[in-house]
Parts: C-alpha cells; structure tokens; sequence
C-alpha cells in the first residue's frame, strides 16, 4: 500500500479485471451445471444491459471451447436461420437448406461434441424457447440462456421450459467493494468506502468503462499529490475531471 | 500437429468428453491408419497418454479418457471472443487470452491484413467472419513451407555429396588393398 512517503514512487495504472461479484457467481453456476450433465438443463442469467452479461460470459465461452450465439429477432420469423447459425457455431461446414436436417446434424454433433451453449439475448426471440429446450434434452447439452429482465418472465409461462431451469443468476450493479478492489489491483490504490460510493453514485458509476477512466485520473491526482489514498474529495475532483472531458 | 496431439485430441472426441470408452481400432480408424504395420503408431502414442495421465486401461485393447481437455490456444481464445463480441479493444483480448500486449497486436495486425477486422480509434470491429475455425497466418505458413523445402533440397544435395564420399573411399580402399597387394618384382 502506498500511503504518504519522502521517497514517492509514482503510481501506474494497468487495466485489470477484477473477480468481481457477478464472475464469482457465474463461475459458480456453470461448474454445477457441469454436475448435471447429461441432462438436458437451462441456466438463465439476467439483468439490464450494461452489467456485463455477454462480455463475461462470451470470456468463459472463448476460454472453455463452449458455443456463444447472439440471437437475432429476424430469427423469430423461422428456425431455420436459427439452426443454420447454431450449425455453423458448433462446426458444420456446408450449412444443410432444411430445417430437419439442420436440427439432425446440430444434435450430432452435441451429442459427439458436448458443450455448453450460450444463447444471448434470448428475450429477443421467445418462439424458439421450445425448440431449444428440445436440443437440450435430446444432446445433455447445457444452453444458457442471456437476456434482460423479461427473460424469466417469458421462460416461466412455459411450464416445460421453467421446469428445467436449473440454476438462475441475477448481474448485479458495480458495487463499491468491487470498485475499491479494482483500485487496489490497478493502481495500488487505497480507496476509502466513501469515495468508491461516490463514484458508485456517480452517472456512469455502475459501468467498468466510466469506472475505469476515472481511475485512470485518480492515479494522475494521486501522483501530483504523491498519495496512495483516495478520500472522498480526491474522487469528486476525478469525476468532474472525467464530465469535463466529456465536454470536451 | 503432432501425431501424439492428434491422438489425444481424437482420444477426446471418441470418448465424448470422458464419458465412453474407447477402442484402439476405433483410434486408428480415426486417425487414418490403414495398415498393421502403422497401428503401432497408435499403441505408441496410446502408450504415452497413458503414461501422461490422459487415459488409462479399461480392458483388453480398451482405454478410459481421464485427462483435461486440452487448453485452447490463445489465438483460438481471441477469435472466438472477437466473433462473440464483433467489437473488441486490444485490453479486452489481452484480458480474455491471458496475452501479452505485443501478441495481441501481432495478431490484430494479422487481422487487419486479412481484412477481417477494421480499426475503429483504439476498437476493433469484425467486418468478415470466415467461421468458428481461427484464421491462419498464411504469410508465414508459406515461409516455414518454403524453408521445410529449401532443407529438404539442401539434405538430399548433401545426401549425394555423402554417397560420392562413400564410393570415393570404397574406391580408394579397393585401390589401397590393390597397391597393398602387388606382388614385389
């Protein structure tokens, strides 16, 4: 920790991502997952944008060999479209023109392949709930299924679907516990309670970018003031200095 | 890929994620061995992933899958974020990758060569997708060909140079032993 000192080493800022509590939590929910496998089971994760919902979970997909699709509302209109994309994700060269064979061949190759599926913003397209949970229970596969908060709504009227939904995770807002810990990890820093709710408070203060970029200017005050501590006054300066750059 | 590679990476396959057994004719059909003779290579190689913890006997000509899946490059890794995320900052796939800042850039280079990618100030857009399978460096695959050929060439020039030395010496010894047994007039 670096307080107060003669000798100031100046502080650096490098950007790294914190284990915060929604990763912690996702982590969790996918290793049960695992548990169940070959079982035909749903995993729901949920919240409003901008929590990091994908970004976290297309980390995890690109890590663990695991199929990650964006839906697309035009999708809604035929599975088709639907099934060629998840074919091509899962591998399929020559994409088949009919709906059977597509299913056919994505059921293959889950069922040689086992790996968990990601369908993000599922919410968009809520005609394919049934057909998704069809794969899942022929394959074992886990889908996970991504959307804002109408998702559990639109899952639950479907009794078939609800019933295999096996683990539910909610993405909670940034916290000021994971602000103070980002600080720490980043820069070194020390941020009291205080000021981390204050950026918390802040516009913006619940999204890693707005997060991130204010810190990147409480390192340059904390230098000029060869402190390692960040009070509540420190971080108000930060975040008028982050609008004023807006403006800019 | 090696041939040991392969066959765990088939291994893998076969045994659905560790959870069938497989057979060693199955592993050879897969890894397209056609002849007796070639099965060795795949009791060898079978041999080593038992010796390396990946599989283990479950019967006469039989093996359980028991070892981690293999780790995902992390160029595998930076593809597949980006085709998720279609727009990406360099910190997101040094993040992701567990990368160096050097090799990320190197790789968005790469990128941007091929024309998948536009750089949008410090973002990266995907603007083609060829697939699930990560785009290759064909620049330097056809380098490391060239070279491969290049040494082949230089091996088999040597190759003759080493077949001349030899009948040169035989020569040279049958003349000695001619020398050595004229008889003294």
């Amino acid at each position: 920790m670096s307080g107060m000192a003669k000798d100031w080493t100046p502080l650096k800022f490098e950007h790294k991502r914190v284990a915060c509590q929604n990763q912690e939590n996702f982590e969790a929910m996918m290793e049960i997952l695992e548990l169940g496998r070959d079982e035909g089971r749903f995993g729901l994760i949920y919240s409003t944008a901008g929590r990091g919902k994908s970004r976290t979970t297309a980390a995890w997909a690109a890590n663990h060999g695991a199929v990650h699709l964006l839906m697309l509302p035009i999708w809604n209109a035929s599975e088709l479209g639907f099934l060629q994309a998840l074919g091509r994700e899962l591998g399929l060269k020559a994409l088949p023109l009919t709906k059977n064979e597509c299913f056919a061949k994505a059921v293959d190759l889950l069922v040689s392949q086992p790996r968990p599926v990601f369908l993000d913003e599922m919410d968009l397209c809520p005609r394919h709930l049934n057909l998704v949970r069809v794969l899942s229970e022929l394959t074992g596969a886990a889908f996970v299924l991504i959307g804002e908060k109408e998702l559990p709504a639109l899952m639950s009227q479907n009794k078939r679907v609800w019933s295999r939904v096996f683990q539910v995770l909610h993405f909670e807002p940034v916290s000021p516990r994971d602000i103070i810990t980002y600080g720490r990890e980043a820069a070194n820093l020390e941020v009291e309670a205080g000021a981390a709710a204050e950026l918390n408070r802040s516009p913006g203060g619940e999204d890693w970018r707005v997060i991130k970029r204010t810190m990147i200017d409480v390192v340059g005050l904390a230098n000029a003031k060869r402190t390692g501590q960040v009070s509540v006054e420190m971080m108000r300066q930060a975040i008028k200095m982050g609008f004023q750059g807006v403006k800019k | 890929m090696k041939f040991a590679d392969q066959a765990r990476r088939m291994a893998l396959v076969l045994s659905h994620n560790g959870q069938r057994l497989i057979s060693r004719q199955d592993l050879g059909d897969r890894l397209g061995i056609q002849t007796r003779k070639d099965m060795r290579r795949v009791d060898t190689a079978a041999k080593a992933l038992v010796k390396s913890g990946d599989l283990e006997h479950a019967g006469r000509g039989l093996y359980r899958y028991i070892g981690q899946p293999p780790a995902p490059s992390k160029q595998e890794v930076m593809w597949r974020f980006l085709r998720a995320r279609r727009l990406v900052t360099a910190e997101d796939l040094q993040d992701v990758a567990r990368a160096t800042a050097d090799y990320v850039r190197e790789w968005l280079r790469l990128l941007l060569k091929q024309k998948l990618v536009r750089q949008e100030g410090n973002n990266y857009r995907l603007i083609q997708d060829p697939g699930p399978e990560p785009p290759r460096n064909e620049s330097k695959i056809a380098y490391l060909k060239s070279r491969r050929e290049q040494q082949k060439k230089v091996l088999a020039a040597l190759d003759e140079v080493y077949l001349d030395a030899i009948s040169l010496a035989q020569k040279a010894a049958e003349a000695r032993l001619a020398v050595s047994q004229m008889e003294e007039e």
